[in-house]
């Protein structure tokens, strides 16, 4: 089956692209967290062109096809001694491997970053073909998980290659918000460096480049630095590992923090995760043997939790 | 100063003509017209930007702003490049070859020579930096005026290079659609697997400017292929009474894909399949199935597929002519 895109009329100016992470997603799952994202947007909800990235289908192609367990073995190896925690190490360490994958195989960082600005690129000419230049377009983007790695990579790739249409400035293709949750982009920047020459064309890789992560942008012709995004939002919670919190404890080496974005931690108290043991025995349940792993609401993982939580604030960023 | 004076006067005739047509086609509820936008030329772009540098000259900060725009207006402003399809400039990333998606920009600095049909020596370029500089600073410019210029008439002005955007937009999803497709073709439901060696050599593989995917993002069409083979046939005996005989073969070597239109899958068939393999076919002393190739005197030679057919042939003093047919007899292994 090829690889389609979601093409939709906007009923206004704005439009909002749902990139999910870990799990396997096709068009029609995800259902509760579109009612609690269209439940955040209010009113506004009926203003907004909502698109949804489906690229378990191409993670599907190269899980078919390749094996990466002893290569991802190694990875974990490395998590595990960096967390250091005889208690929840091991765990997080086996939960934090499936968002690594991606990062040893270049065709598969490639496919999907190629799915992802196809979407992109047709949420922008929908809205064109609507009426709608670029820029005047509010464009945001809330991720999840590992799709907020695969949108880091995106968007430093489409400000830098001017031949997808997307630049900042040549293109006028900016996001108002892109909001991150969950995000294990300095994880895998930090793992990635570990596993040092064992991560294959890095060249390409803009999670490992720079002195730091950092927001993408173009320079004009007379050296005006055009920010891809105008607000970069980073949200996790204190039990999240993917995050980068163990137990309540931020680790800078796991934790994204960009110079110039909104940092949000959300208390998760309310989970009544109360001891380690605990939370390394839900996050194993939540792990299956050839399926991607579960998340429900119980898990500090939670994308509808997320969203939920952070209603309020969401709805000013994304509709104002 | 003459050439200054008749630019904004041009520029002046241009703007109320862009206004007074493009009003009402572009209000904010409109539909983009993309029919009317297929018709615009070159000189539609020149035209918007000079429209821009009309409202922001005369404020000193913008000198050399709108100098540098009217120095690329003089050279763009030619009868053999105004009157080009705008739609030119969208094709021209498919002027440098099938494998490559070198938009506009990267066709105007990477070689300055007329690689889009009909532009001459530096021309691209100028029009890409025509179209940067007026996105960019003119349009920073164009929103800081006193007074404003209104959000509506920027739009209006600059409806020819919404244009070019939509179409560069429509032709790059295009291209994208290709690239997926042939990582489909590759790595799909279709695709033939790969056995634990091949996995691993293709890991390393990945650092071979070959063998991975290229700057603009397309999969390569190679692939390392290495596999234990015992289902080679081969026929001995004599002409009246052959016999066919099994031969185990270790094979290394490469898998090209084939990424024409009508090749692989079901629509390709036997005769046109979606990829082929070549390499190295080494045998043991002697035939038979699940034999080491390191057996006694091994034999060397060489195979050949034709997507799921190969074809061997050993040399030496029991040389074989040999076939079978691509498939895993124990997934992950051989």
């Amino acid at each position: 089956m090829s690889f389609e895109l979601q093409s939709k009329q906007w009923p206004a100016k704005r439009a909002l692209l749902l990139v999910h992470g870990i799990g396997n997603a096709a068009p029609g799952d995800y259902l509760p967290l579109m009612d609690q994202v269209t439940a955040m947007l209010g009113a506004e909800a009926a203003n907004t062109a909502i698109y949804q990235l489906w690229y378990d289908q191409v993670n599907d192609w190269f899980a078919a096809k390749t094996s990466l367990g002893s290569l991802l073995g190694d990875a974990v190896s490395a998590l595990s001694t960096k967390i250091a925690d005889p208690e929840l190490g091991d765990t997080i360490a086996e939960v934090l491997g499936d968002v690594l994958w991606p990062v040893l195989l270049a065709d598969a960082r490639t496919a999907v970053r190629e799915a992802y600005l196809a979407q992109v690129k047709c949420m922008v000419a929908d809205g064109i073909a609507a009426g709608v230049p670029a820029r005047r377009q509010k464009l945001s983007i809330i991720c999840h998980s590992l799709g907020c790695f695969h949108t880091y990579e995106a968007l430093h790739h489409m400000s830098r290659i001017a031949s997808h249409a997307l630049q900042p400035a040549t293109h006028e293709v900016r996001f108002d918000n892109v909001v991150f949750m969950a995000s294990p982009v300095q994880l895998i920047r930090t793992v990635a460096d570990a596993l040092g020459s064992l991560v294959p064309n890095k060249r390409w890789l803009y999670t490992v480049q720079g002195d730091a992560l950092s927001i993408p942008f173009e320079t004009t012709l007379t050296g005006l630095e055009v920010a891809a995004v105008r607000r970069w939002v980073s949200i996790t919670g204190d039990l999240d590992p993917v995050g980068g919190h163990f137990f309540r404890q931020r680790a800078p080496w796991a934790y994204m923090d960009v110079l110039g974005q909104v940092s949000r931690i959300d208390d998760q108290a309310a989970l009544h995760i109360d001891t380690k043991p605990q939370l390394a025995t839900l996050l194993q349940s939540a792990r299956r043997e050839t399926l991607p792993p579960l998340i429900t609401t119980t898990n500090p993982h939670s994308w509808e939790n997320y969203v939920r939580l952070n209603a309020s604030e969401l709805r000013g960023w994304t509709t104002t | 100063m003459n050439c200054v004076a008749r630019s904004c006067s041009a520029a002046a005739g241009v703007l109320t003509a862009l206004l007074g047509s493009l009003v009402h086609a572009q209000s904010p509820t409109a539909r983009f017209d993309t029919a009317t936008s297929r018709n615009f030329t070159i000189a539609a772009i020149a035209g918007a930007s000079r429209s821009a540098v009309a409202l922001v000259q005369g404020n000193a900060a913008n000198d050399a702003l709108v100098a540098r725009v009217t120095r690329l207006l003089q050279r763009v402003d030619r009868q053999a490049v105004t009157r080009l399809p705008l739609d030119l400039l969208v094709r021209a990333s498919l002027s440098t070859g099938d494998s490559r998606m070198a938009g506009l920009s990267r066709v105007a600095r990477w070689k300055r020579r007329a690689e889009v049909p009909g532009l001459g020596a530096g021309d691209a370029a100028d029009i890409d930096s025509l179209r940067r500089l007026t996105l960019a600073e003119l349009r920073f410019a164009m929103e800081a005026r006193v007074p404003a210029v209104s959000d509506d008439s920027i739009d209006i002005i600059l409806t020819p290079y919404t244009a070019l955007h939509f179409g560069e937009l429509t032709q790059s999803i295009a291209v994208s659609l290709e690239k997926l497709n042939r990582f489909e073709r590759k790595y799909g439901p279709g695709a033939p697997q790969l056995n634990g060696a091949e996995v691993a050599l293709n890991y390393v593989a990945q650092w071979l400017p070959l063998l991975r995917p290229n700057a603009d993002g397309w999969p390569s069409r190679w692939e390392v292929v290495t596999s234990y083979v015992p289902t080679y046939v081969t026929v001995r005996g004599s002409f009246h009474r052959p016999a066919a005989q099994a031969v185990t073969v270790g094979e290394i070597g490469l898998r090209a894909y084939r990424w024409r239109r009508g090749w692989g899958g079901r629509e390709g068939g036997v005769w046109r399949p979606g990829y082929v393999s070549f390499g190295v076919a080494i045998a043991g002393e002697r035939d038979g199935v699940f034999v080491s190739p390191l057996q006694g005197t091994s034999r060397m030679g060489a195979f050949v597929g034709w997507g799921e057919t190969k074809v061997g042939l050993l040399g030496g003093k029991a040389g074989r002519v040999m076939v079978t047919r691509q498939m895993q007899l124990i997934p992950w292994a051989f």
